[in-house]
């Protein structure tokens, strides 16, 4: 493997990668702010030149732009780098309004950090500033062109991953500004990732707009639940409440970018008609009761059709909703609790069908996230997951008595056919996260947790498993879907012990072929590829 | 000792109707061409141009055979010429001349170069402000093309070859060469990191040669004349002649083609310029367009040859040849106010791409408008420097910008410190008594 030296330092070239990502792969910290590794690098900013001697001649290079070659010398760390830096930052500052008491990317801006790290302490600029105006550049996002540094991250990101290219850069000199072109919004479903990729707080989101100082944010790492792309998220939370969603890199997945649909899909979790407690009984006579009593309800009524009609009255409606380790206690539950029945997957497929953006990046039909996995899963536990028509027909014609019907889609709705059906079971256990009309049919409620409330992994349509944690609470009594599918099924005879939803996977792994190798540990923070079903 | 004229490109200049391709050929015009390509490989070609060290007139004086030999030599596909008529440097005025007085020397040295480097193109970039000469290019090419020249299968050789005309849309930075491009390509004209150099990836992402309308107006003349002929001029290392443009505060100015290194700038400006208006004293000069460090009264008798200037040449001399735009001051000019102008100039041409140029020229001009206004302060001229010098130190090669239009603002502006510091300092101490700061 040919090598060049960074600091004295004797390191490999890597095809495809510059100075400043191998430097960084060395822990050797470049400053930068236009370079983004999802983009194009312009080299405009100027704060990653470093020193590179080569063929005898040494100058002041970009690192972004600079590809390593061997014998090439690069110091990061001479004087002549770290006046550059200087200066930089001064340039940077002097026509900057400052305001970081009312910034919202105080906290996590890099126009601070590297002002700490590389600038000085005072400001030699006597000048009038030149200001420039605040805009409302589209449907999620503000720009504060007073704040911008002109890294033209944003406009590139338009051209190359959105490729709609709504951003421009108008004007020459220090007049020059990023915005709209007249009349035409961003509009594009990927806008919030600009903010994502501002370095400074020039682009900002208006749903985030002043609501929370980021260094009061606690996060959790987790999966979109969106669609079935599984883009892997950080959710930021503070005092029991999501406050964003943003994307983590992720090569296999979503790059570095997100949907607005997905950022924004949140609301839900907060809703006023979550549901919080188990509830017995229908309509204005739900009542609410403990966990125990109510698994003990559902118990003595599941007993009682199977009794009377035998398993197979009893059907569930999965959801693909839930994690794989719920989807694994729900076949149990029929296959080993029950003794039969039959299970269909409920389908979230929209009538937009794929959208996919010039980087390739997709928003996908399925608006859920683990429709692959539940498939897999239950096929492999209860052996054929059947269409919902069965199921449907089923309840129609009488021979099904009693349904499970999991949620935890907050899009679900339900036909005024399906509705009229559901009437007419002996029992409708509904185990969902939202109050809505189907759960107030319900003989009995169960509250289950959203999917920053739970741990667990979602497979997504490629077949990744992925893993979620836990960030909040579920509200009220509402607990993870995958402890009340365990109780049920105990109650019903089953003898799990698994206390944790990574004890689950254990059991998913020794029953699901293509499960075989996947653990919490193993698909870490960025998933991994489930074996081919087969 | 008198100054020798040396007119190769202007030879011509006073002849009318030059733009007639039938006058142009009755003195002798398109015989290169024909020579060229009839007789002589683009190898040759090459070689000839090499070996005539023709250097780059357009201020930088590179080597114009060696950028010809970057080109691929069985390219994968269409390779590109480009010719530099962006002209705006403040002072210079040369290839307007060129273009309008003699337009088939250019075409004629465009389509040889085009034979020479393989490009199947060329596009001659005009300034928008010269419409008659874009016109007047226009025409020109049909004429070109008409006569067999130009377009396919050119003399029956079976070589193709195209040149297009494009008007600029009025930025000074359309002139520095990847910013062309950009503008060109119909892009915001913002200058393009290098590497990759234009020869790998220029006009299109295709190999491109771009050069200056003075250079490529020398082609036919070294082609018809051989190499050693061009090498009797001028000095060693930049042979040939040049053409200066004199203007400012004297009798006569206007353009003179010289042989290089034959005179000193105290003899352009006092025997072909006739001197200082009202016979005052000359007070100061800018010796090769704006961008070009001002240099004082008791510098003009440097010899006019890039070899003894520190750029090009790495001579002694502390100072850029430059374009030949020569701008005289004489000592009713107040410098201050004249550095001012030029500040104004730069702010309002930056293309603002890059953090060092964007900031900071407007800053500098800035703080000399307070200067000039009375408003000085006395840590003015420390930080002018320290803001100059974080974009590139005086006649140095590092610069923190991706382009040289960083250096076209701070070599002046320090020039101008270096050169006058006791005036900024007087307008400093004037202004004192009313600062407001």
């Amino acid at each position: 493997m040919p090598t060049f030296t960074i600091n004295g330092q004797e390191v490999e070239i890597q095809p495809g990668r510059n100075v400043l990502q191998i430097a960084a792969d060395h822990e050797v910290e470049i400053p930068h702010y236009c370079y983004h590794p999802g983009l194009t690098a312009p080299a405009n900013c100027r704060m990653c030149l470093v020193e590179i001697e080569m063929g005898g001649r040494r100058g002041m290079m970009p690192s972004c732009t600079q590809m390593p070659a061997e014998g090439m010398i690069v110091d990061t760390e001479t004087d002549a780098v770290k006046a550059n830096q200087k200066a930089v930052m001064e340039f940077l500052l002097i026509n900057h309004p400052l305001d970081c008491p009312v910034c919202d990317q105080a906290g996590e801006c890099e126009l601070q950090d590297y002002s700490y790290t590389y600038g000085a302490d005072h400001s030699r600029y006597h000048e009038h500033k030149h200001i420039q105006p605040k805009k409302d550049v589209g449907e999620h996002v503000l720009l504060y062109s007073d704040r911008c540094i002109r890294c033209t991250r944003c406009v590139r990101f338009c051209d190359e991953i959105s490729g709609t290219s709504e951003l421009g850069y108008f004007n020459r000199g220090v007049h020059n500004e990023i915005d709209i072109f007249p009349g035409m919004p961003m509009d594009n479903r990927l806008s919030g990732n600009t903010v994502d990729i501002c370095p400074v707080g020039a682009l900002l989101d208006k749903e985030f707009l002043f609501k929370q100082r980021v260094w009061f944010l606690q996060s959790a790492d987790s999966i979109c639940p969106g669609c079935s792309t599984g883009c892997n998220i950080r959710v930021d939370v503070n005092k029991e409440r999501i406050h964003r969603l943003v994307p983590r890199a992720n090569h296999d997945v979503n790059d570095y970018w997100m949907c607005d649909d997905g950022r924004h899909g949140w609301g839900y979790v907060h809703d006023d008609d979550r549901l919080l407690f188990p509830t017995i009984g229908q309509g204005d006579d739900q009542n609410l009761v403990l966990w125990t009593a109510a698994i003990e309800h559902v118990r003595e009524k599941l007993e009682a059709v199977k009794a009377e009609h035998g398993a197979d009255a009893i059907a569930g409606l999965a959801s693909s909703h839930l994690t794989n380790e719920e989807q694994f206690l729900f076949g149990k539950l029929f296959s080993d609790g029950i003794g039969g029945g039959t299970i269909a997957l409920q389908d979230a497929t929209s009538s937009e069908g794929d959208v996919a953006f010039k980087s390739g990046f997709t928003i996908r039909e399925d608006k859920s996230p683990n429709a692959r996995g539940a498939q897999e899963i239950l096929s492999a536990v209860v052996g054929t997951v059947a269409s919902t028509d069965v199921v449907w027909e089923g309840i129609r014609e009488g021979r099904i008595r009693a349904l499970l019907l999991m949620g935890g889609n907050p899009l679900a709705r339900f036909s005024d056919a399906e509705r009229e059906a559901l009437a007419q079971l002996d029992l409708l256990v509904v185990n969902d996260i939202l109050a809505g009309d189907v759960s107030r049919m319900a003989h009995v409620v169960l509250p289950g947790a959203a999917f920053i409330e739970k741990s667990g992994t979602f497979t997504n349509y490629a077949g990744r498993a992925q893993r979620l944690n836990a960030g909040l609470e579920p509200p009220g009594d509402a607990r993870a879907d995958w402890e009340i599918l365990r109780d049920l099924s105990n109650a019903m005879g089953c003898e799990f012990t698994m206390d944790t939803a990574e004890e689950v996977m254990g059991e998913v792994a020794k029953a699901v072929h293509s499960f075989e190798s996947v653990t919490h540990e193993n698909a870490g923070s960025g998933g991994m590829q489930i074996e081919a079903a087969g | 000792m008198p100054i020798k004229e040396c007119k190769i490109l202007t030879a011509l200049q006073d002849v009318d109707g030059l733009a007639d391709i039938q006058v142009y050929k009755q003195h002798g015009g398109y015989e290169a061409l024909e020579k060229a390509l009839k007789t002589m490989s683009p190898d040759d070609v090459i070689t000839e141009v090499q070996e005539s060290a023709l250097a780059g007139r357009g201020g930088a004086w590179f080597s114009t055979g060696m950028k010809w030999s970057f080109m691929p030599k069985e390219p994968d596909g269409p390779s590109y010429l480009c010719v530099n008529c962006d002209e705006s440097e403040p002072g210079t005025f040369k290839d307007r001349q060129l273009v309008n007085r003699n337009p088939h020397q250019l075409l004629e040295g465009v389509i040889i170069a085009c034979y020479a480097i393989r490009a199947r193109a060329a596009y001659i970039y005009i300034r928008g402000e010269m419409w008659e000469e874009l016109e007047q290019m226009e025409q020109v090419i049909g004429q070109a093309k008409e006569a067999g020249y130009l377009g396919q299968n050119v003399l029956g050789t079976g070589v193709d070859i195209d040149v297009f005309t494009h008007p600029g849309a009025g930025a000074y930075i359309c002139g520095e060469e990847t910013g062309l491009m950009q503008s060109l390509e119909g892009k915001r004209a913002e200058p393009r990191v290098k590497p990759p150099f234009p020869a790998q990836k220029g006009i299109f992402d295709r190999p491109t040669t771009i050069n200056n309308v003075q250079t490529i107006s020398y082609v036919p003349h070294i082609v018809k004349n051989g190499a050693s002929w061009f090498k009797e001029m001028g000095s060693e290392r930049y042979p040939g002649s040049f053409i200066y443009c004199v203007s400012g505060h004297v009798k006569n100015p206007g353009i003179f083609e010289l042989e290089i290194g034959g005179c000193t700038l105290r003899e352009i400006i006092y025997e072909c310029a006739g001197g200082i208006r009202d016979d005052n004293e000359l007070k100061a000069v800018i010796p090769g367009g704006s961008s070009t460090p001002v240099l004082t009264a008791d510098q003009l008798d440097i010899e006019m040859n890039p070899e003894l200037w520190a750029i090009p040449g790495r001579g002694e001399f502390q100072g850029m040849f430059g374009t030949g735009g020569i701008i005289v001051m004489d000592d009713t000019t107040d410098m201050v106010d004249a550095c001012l102008n030029l500040m104004n100039f730069y702010a309002h041409e930056s293309c603002g791409q890059c953090t060092p140029c964007r900031e900071g020229i407007p800053w500098v001009r800035d703080i000399v408008w307070r200067i000039a206004h009375g408003q000085g302060r006395p840590d003015d001229l420390d930080t002018l420097e320290s803001v100059c010098n974080n974009v590139s130190p005086l006649l140095t090669p590092a610069m923190s910008t991706i382009c040289l239009f960083g250096p076209s603002w701070s070599w002046p502006m320090l020039g101008f410190i270096k050169a006058f510091r006791s005036e900024f300092e007087a307008h400093i101490q004037k202004g004192a008594g009313v600062t407001t700061a």
